[in-house]
């Protein structure tokens, strides 16, 4: 049972690294709106390492935070996809979503269990900052009705993918994985956050 | 037993209503659509108008939490709500898109928090959100003029889908001993009220 859960982790990590770069907004008509918002967030690496962070978190602070930051993340990450669409300005977003893979990322490397209201409202802070960068680009998108359906399933795929790191626990020396994937997920956070990588 | 025969006639009436209704011509729609063609686009008003899906999809969830009895009474309200709607949209000209994306944030919400509202608010809302399958009219498609045969396909797709998701909210019951199933709908219901913000907010920002 370990190797085959070592298996399914290695091969997720091989195509989560194999990602081609998507090229956004290219797409027509209903489908084009859908698949071109699914990849929005899948793009854009400090996205992604903050959405899969909720992931890990939530799982490893156990029930209900498993299900409470998921659920939370993308109803806040729509007020703040709102309040870009309808062009009202938010501080420094950017600074914001690069410092929320720093602050989760540390979350799991220090495994810091915060009650799970505490844990929410944080990660529902930073939900608005990654909503309103998705926001912004929604008036522009093929379809925006479905490019909203777009963005909100890949937002929850990543969240999926976190909870099945979190998977990493049961085997040995898992935990001590886990927390290495968190330290990763700060580093990339810090990376965007001193402009190393734009 | 009038109120229980009430329940199966309504939504077959409001069916038999649409599916024979006179046969006018659709301006945009031509006269001589083959029947395959007319299903299709009967399908995609419903499949290709997000406001509509999340409406149906929040109201086929919160009707699978009830048991038989009471989701009879939630379809029965629901169609009521169709019939309601038509006179609202196309002889007052009321704009029920709004009514249908707050109605599915709230229902959205309630599914994802698993906390519902006392029955007879969930009955007026699942009412709204039939009604808001008539805001139809107001995204770009006259009702009024369509063939009658589109018509009735869009209200049999709208009943597929409402169905749909019924059963799915029926198969997590029936394996919610399985811990990761109850948290599925939870983050369904999370989606569908992120969703419905994004498509109010876009209505907003980009009138027209």
């Amino acid at each position: 049972m370990p190797r085959l859960l070592s298996t399914v982790i290695v091969t997720v990590l091989v195509f989560a690294a194999a990602v081609l770069p998507a090229s956004a907004h290219t797409e027509v008509g209903a489908v084009g709106g859908l698949v071109s918002g699914f990849l929005h967030p899948i793009s854009g690496f400090d996205h992604v390492v903050a959405m899969v962070a909720v992931g890990i978190w939530g799982a490893y602070l156990g029930q209900p935070s498993i299900w409470l930051l998921p659920v939370v993340f993308p109803t806040i990450m729509a007020f703040g996809g709102a309040l870009g669409v309808l062009g009202i300005p938010v501080p420094p977003v950017e600074i914001m979503i690069a410092l929320s893979g720093v602050v989760l990322g540390l979350m799991i490397v220090f495994a810091v269990r915060l009650p799970p209201v505490v844990a929410a409202v944080i990660v529902g802070i930073f939900a608005v900052f990654h909503g309103y960068a998705h926001g912004v680009e929604l008036p522009s998108a093929a379809n925006p009705l479905t490019y909203a359906v777009g963005f909100v399933v890949g937002t929850g795929f990543l969240h999926a993918i976190g909870i099945g790191f979190s998977l990493l626990r049961a085997i040995p020396k898992g935990d001590v994985l886990l927390r290495g994937v968190g330290a990763f997920i700060s580093l990339v956070g810090l990376a965007f956050l001193t402009g190393i990588v734009a | 037993m009038m109120t229980k025969s009430f329940q199966f006639t309504a939504p077959l009436a409001v069916l038999l209503w649409f599916c024979l209704a006179n046969g006018a011509v659709a301006h945009g729609f031509g006269g001589d659509m083959t029947l395959l063609l007319q299903i299709k686009i009967g399908a995609k008003l419903v499949l290709a108008n997000t406001e509509i899906m999340l409406a149906l999809i929040a109201s086929g969830l919160i009707i699978s939490v009830w048991n038989i009895a009471d989701a009879k009474r939630g379809l029965a309200s629901f169609y009521t709500g169709v019939v309601l709607g038509f006179p609202l949209v196309f002889v007052m000209q009321i704009d029920l898109i709004w009514v249908g994306l707050l109605l599915s944030i709230a229902m959205g919400g309630m599914i994802a928090m698993n906390k519902f509202a006392p029955k007879q608010v969930l009955w007026l809302c699942l009412a709204g959100a039939g009604a808001s399958l008539m805001s139809l009219g107001f995204l770009g498609h006259e009702l009024t003029g369509m063939p009658p045969f589109i018509l009735g396909n869009f209200l049999f797709t709208a009943t597929l889908v409402l169905i749909g998701a019924l059963v799915v909210g029926l198969l997590v019951k029936m394996y919610s001993h399985l811990a990761w199933v109850p948290i599925v709908l939870r983050i369904l219901g999370s989606w569908i009220s992120a969703i419905a913000i994004l498509a109010g907010a876009f209505f907003i920002g980009m009138p027209g």
